[in-house]
């Protein structure tokens, strides 16, 4: 059986990334030669001990930061070249990232945090940012918690609202940072299950995570040690393996 | 409305403290500008209206006899002359409301109250003088306290008489009373042939001139002198006035320049705080400006969002500054105004003053905000979340550690934190420490201005060797006046001296600019009652028969110089040759009320008048300095000479005459001194929003504070230590610049404002008040931050991260 993802063209390609730090006068090397890809559809999930460089890894991906030497395509974009600004225009329509702590605008209602990244790229009308803005906190269970400020709610909800306001621009790639890093393991295990949801409809989902239970659910592991990959295996889908 | 208006309105409701600091300190500056370019707007343009409004003369020509009416009309022929309106004006003695001793004062005559074409007197309440009444100047009516219905007791040649007050009048060019202005009264024409005022005679023309210019004018008064002159008329003093400005312009005009330096510097304080305030802003924000980027925020949408509440902070600041700015302009002027004798109760404002308040309030922020709004648009992603900005680099340096090293040594751990922690940010430090530095060294440099008008005083006194002063009407001989002096035990001693008007002729011609009042003073050398300070020559001595000591602003204006020949033209009296041997710098500046007063040996005096031996003034020293106790002996010396028949016009102490002395200074330095506490104002907000950004910056490493055991109390004292740290170094670099500039700024405002090189004198008093002011609110400053900082938790503090 052939699978849509295995049919479709790469969302991430990493190619042959490395990436140095200068610190006190001396280069440290975080990133060593990284290479892999993944495809539309794919959930993978970034594993590895801290300091190791996973979430430089993300940050590579989404243009948060760039390599010291190496290329970056995402949806089709070379993400290495890109100027700061046509950066921050890819990324609202294109990428849904997700932090670890939640990174909510602690001025706005969960509603109006939603509907953020659709004012800033206007992809939708006025009134229909509302509408959808309000049809995703409903998809993630906080419709009743839309005109409540962040620090209103648990850090569970600030999570699912963060999930919403990832998808506001329908974006096909989304990126996680040790999304449940803060949360207790039933939380933990909710948020999960929206993003297995949400792969389900066809996104990519990229999440670099500490949790080994959670991390055993996601269909494809990379391991990051010291800079380098060394594993990368579809768990329980022997049908990804060699992708 | 936009998410993102929205959360430009919610960053400024919520965050009151930031939005109140922003608002003040762009007010702070926006009103100094409106006050200051207000006041100077209106302040000419008023005085010069009110000038305008009274059609001045363009010559004042004071006669040494009376003409006719039909000799007026006559040089009405003249070539350029426009029209004169001739007047009387003669001195008098009166008796204050009060009671007490009599006082000198100025009796006015106009030819035709109800008809004045020229230097208008405007009468203001009850009616133009009759035969049994005067009408008072309405500025000396409330400072001397005599109103409507009053009686006014007049004295001269021993005969007293009573007249009632009937009216008030407004005479455009009466000096404050403050600068040392005498009280001005009117009188028909009838009355004042009780003082040898012949009817329908006059002393005095008023002339304008076509067309007018002020060369035109000199040459018509030439004229004039000269047609006068074959009548057998002398004119004994000549003055010219612009018909467009006002006479008062000088005082304004000197000021000016220092106050527009005065409200720019607080203009681009606030610049400063702006900026302060925004850096402030946008570190506290990096962690959004990263999240709006992560999520598709381009910069300009954040420079737009910024920008945005740094406009509301403008519109905010306007909405304050500008009326406050408005009415205080007003008010200030008004003030001014009625010091100059001139109504100014109708609200106004300078359309210039608006304009420029306008322009600081919005363009002037924005500029200021968008260097830390541009850096913060700039910043990457990666920064934004992952840091605070632009991080310090505390510690890199030898400086860094020469100041860790000294914390260590000489404060607690905590306090040295404080210190180390003032050091981190140096571009901020430096910039906090212009603001601190700058409300220190001015408000320094403003009290050294202030001792030094003091120094110049004391000095002047100091050179007047005497504790009060006798003014005799007429002249006396000197042995009857000093046998009654010098019974009186409390005297020490004392000095005849005497006293002549004069013209001043140099190779037969007068002196074009010898003014009203020249004044030769006939002292005896060596007694050293009396001694100006001397810029050339020397000052008179013992043996020295027809010499002068000049000041030397009246020689500059002569072209006189030491070693001339002069003539000086006693009237009747006589006239005599004498050489100029000194010059010496009078303590009043050239503001147009003063005097020259020229001396001479009185034995000089007494040959060139035929005076001998007589004189018409005596200096007295006492043995008590005080005033109470000087006051007493005048009293008693007073009528000691009047059971003699010496006839006392007023009787002076040194006190008093200082008093007066200051009061001509003291309302420009007062309003030095305001501009300056509103720069210390600026200063302290600008240290408050210094430590708000540093609280902010280090939530982290107060949570870790905390941690480890912190309490309240200590990261509260840590953030007050910094403000007061911050405080002392501001304080003593105002000290070493203040030394450094306090002697060429006093030299120069003395020049600019006074006209008169100052004594210079640092203020050291200052050096102690300043220090506790700016401790003061530096601790005032610190304590909103440092209350904030307590509130900080461990959760909260580490989870910013």
């Amino acid at each position: 059986m052939v699978t849509i993802a295995q049919q479709a063209a790469p969302v991430v390609q990493v190619s042959d990334v490395v990436k140095s730090f200068v610190v006190g006068g001396s280069t440290i090397t975080i990133l060593k030669g990284v290479s892999f890809h993944v495809k539309q559809g794919e959930f993978v999930s970034i594993v590895g001990p801290s300091g190791n460089g996973k979430s430089t890894l993300l940050n590579m991906i989404t243009g948060i930061d760039r390599p010291t030497s190496g290329e970056i395509i995402v949806t089709g974009q070379p993400v290495h070249k890109m100027s700061e600004d046509a950066l921050a225009g890819w990324r609202g329509e294109n990428v849904g990232i997700i932090f670890q702590f939640f990174q909510m605008l602690p001025a706005l209602s969960l509603l109006q945090n939603v509907m953020l990244p659709m004012d800033l790229t206007r992809k939708y009308r006025g009134r229909e940012r509302q509408e959808r803005a309000l049809h995703l906190l409903e998809i993630v269970g906080l419709a009743e918690q839309a005109h409540k400020l962040p620090s209103m709610v648990s850090g569970g909800q600030q999570q699912r609202a963060a999930i919403a306001r990832a998808l506001a621009n329908d974006p096909p790639l989304l990126i996680a940072d040790e999304p449940t890093g803060n949360l207790d393991s039933h939380t933990s295990h909710d948020i999960f299950d929206l993003f297995t949801e949400v792969v389900s409809k066809g996104k990519t989902m990229v999440m670099v995570t500490h949790d080994k239970d959670l991390a055993a659910h996601v269909p494809r592991v990379v391991e990051v040690l010291d800079g380098r990959i060394v594993r990368d295996e579809y768990i329980g889908h022997p049908e990804w393996a060699g992708y | 409305m936009g998410v993102l208006w929205y959360k430009v309105w919610f960053d400024i409701w919520t965050y009151k403290t930031r939005t109140v600091l922003a608002v003040l300190s762009i007010a702070a500056g926006v009103f100094a500008i409106g006050v200051v370019f207000g006041m100077v707007d209106q302040l000419l343009s008023g005085m010069d209206a009110a000038h305008q409004a009274v059609h001045p003369s363009h010559i004042q020509m004071y006669l040494n006899d009376y003409i006719s009416q039909e000799v007026v009309h006559g040089l009405l022929r003249a070539p350029g002359v426009a029209d004169i309106e001739p007047f009387n004006v003669v001195n008098i003695s009166y008796r204050p409301k009060a009671g007490g001793d009599l006082k000198q004062g100025m009796l006015v005559l106009r030819q035709d109250w109800n008809n004045q074409r020229m230097d208008m007197l405007q009468l203001r309440e009850g009616t133009w003088p009759a035969r049994n009444g005067v009408d008072i100047e309405r500025l000396s009516s409330s400072v001397y306290g005599f109103d409507i219905g009053d009686k006014v007791v007049f004295e001269q040649d021993d005969k007293q008489r009573t007249f009632t007050i009937t009216g008030k009048v407004r005479h455009p060019f009466v000096p404050p009373p403050q600068f040392g202005g005498q009280a001005y009264f009117f009188m028909s024409s009838s009355a004042m042939t009780r003082y040898d005022v012949p009817e329908n005679k006059y002393s005095g023309l008023y002339v304008t001139v076509t067309p007018y210019s002020s060369e035109n004018a000199k040459v018509v008064a030439n004229d004039l002198k000269d047609r006068l002159a074959k009548d057998g008329i002398t004119v004994g003093a000549t003055m010219y006035q612009d018909p467009s400005r006002h006479w008062g312009r000088m005082y304004v005009e000197g000021i000016n320049m220092v106050m527009q330096i005065l409200a720019i510097v607080s203009l681009l304080l606030s610049v400063v705080l702006v900026y302060n305030t925004l850096t402030a802003l946008i570190t506290q924000q990096t962690n959004q400006i990263g999240i709006l980027k992560a999520i598709g925020g381009r910069s300009h949408t954040i420079l737009q969002l910024y920008l945005t509440g740094v406009l509301i902070y403008g519109l905010l600041a306007l909405f304050i500054a500008l009326p406050l700015g408005m009415f205080s302009a007003w008010a200030v002027t008004r003030w001014f105004l009625n010091l100059f004798n001139i109504d100014y109760e109708t609200f106004r404002f300078s359309n210039i003053a608006v304009t420029l308040q306008v322009l600081a309030a919005t363009a002037v922020p924005l500029l200021a905000g968008l260097a830390p709004v541009l850096a913060g648009a700039r910043m990457t992603v990666r920064e934004a979340i992952a840091s605070y900005g632009i991080g310090g680099k505390f510690g890199s340096n030898r400086f860094d550690r020469l100041i860790e090293i000294i914390g260590a040594r000489l404060l607690p751990t905590h306090y040295a934190t404080a210190l180390g922690n003032m050091f981190r940010r140096k571009g901020r430090l430096i910039l906090t420490q212009i603001v601190l530095v700058s409300a220190g060294t001015m408000f320094l440099i403003v009290m050294t201005l202030g001792s030094s008008i003091t120094e110049t005083m004391d000095n002047f006194f100091a050179r007047r060797h005497y504790d009060g002063t006798f003014y005799l009407t007429g002249t006396y001989r000197q042995n009857k006046v000093m046998n009654v002096i010098n019974a009186n035990p409390t005297v020490t001693s004392a000095e005849g001296v005497l006293t002549m008007s004069a013209t001043v002729l140099q190779q037969g011609q007068r002196l074009k600019e010898a003014g009203l009042g020249t004044e030769v003073y006939g002292i005896v050398p060596g007694r050293q009652f009396t001694e100006e300070p001397i810029v050339a020559g020397r000052w008179l001595e013992p043996g020295d028969g027809n010499v002068l000591v000049f000041s030397k602003r009246g020689a500059d204006k002569n072209g006189l110089a030491l070693g001339d020949t002069v003539t000086l033209n006693l009237g009747e009296a006589g006239k005599a040759d004498f050489k100029i041997v000194g010059l010496y710098q009078p303590l009043s500046g050239d503001v147009g009320f003063s005097t020259e007063t020229i001396y001479t040996p009185i034995n000089a005096l007494w040959d060139a008048s035929k005076e001998y031996p007589r004189i018409n003034r005596v200096l007295v020293r006492t043995t008590a300095h005080d005033e109470a106790a000087t006051t007493t002996t005048l009293k008693d010396l007073q009528q000691g000479l009047e059971d003699q028949s010496v006839k006392v016009g007023l009787a002076q102490t040194e006190v008093e005459n200082r008093r007066q002395s200051e009061g001509s200074f003291s309302v420009i330095t007062s309003m030095l001194l305001a501009l300056a506490t509103i720069v210390a104002g600026v200063g302290a907000i600008g240290l408050m929003g210094a430590l708000s950004i540093a609280v902010v910056e280090r939530t982290k490493e107060i949570g870790v504070l905390r941690a480890i055991g912190a309490r309240s109390p200590t990261i509260m004292g840590m953030f007050v230590m910094e403000g007061m740290l911050q405080g002392l170094m501001s304080w003593g670099l105002s000290v070493l610049i203040s030394l450094a500039f306090s002697r060429p700024m006093s030299n120069l405002l003395g020049d600019t404002i006074f006209k008169l090189p100052l004594d210079y004198r640092y203020n050291w008093q200052a050096v102690g008040i300043w220090l506790a002011v700016i401790l003061v609110l530096s601790v005032l400053a610190s304590i909103a931050p440092a209350r904030s900082a307590t509130r900080i938790s461990v959760r909260d503090s580490l989870a910013y991260a």
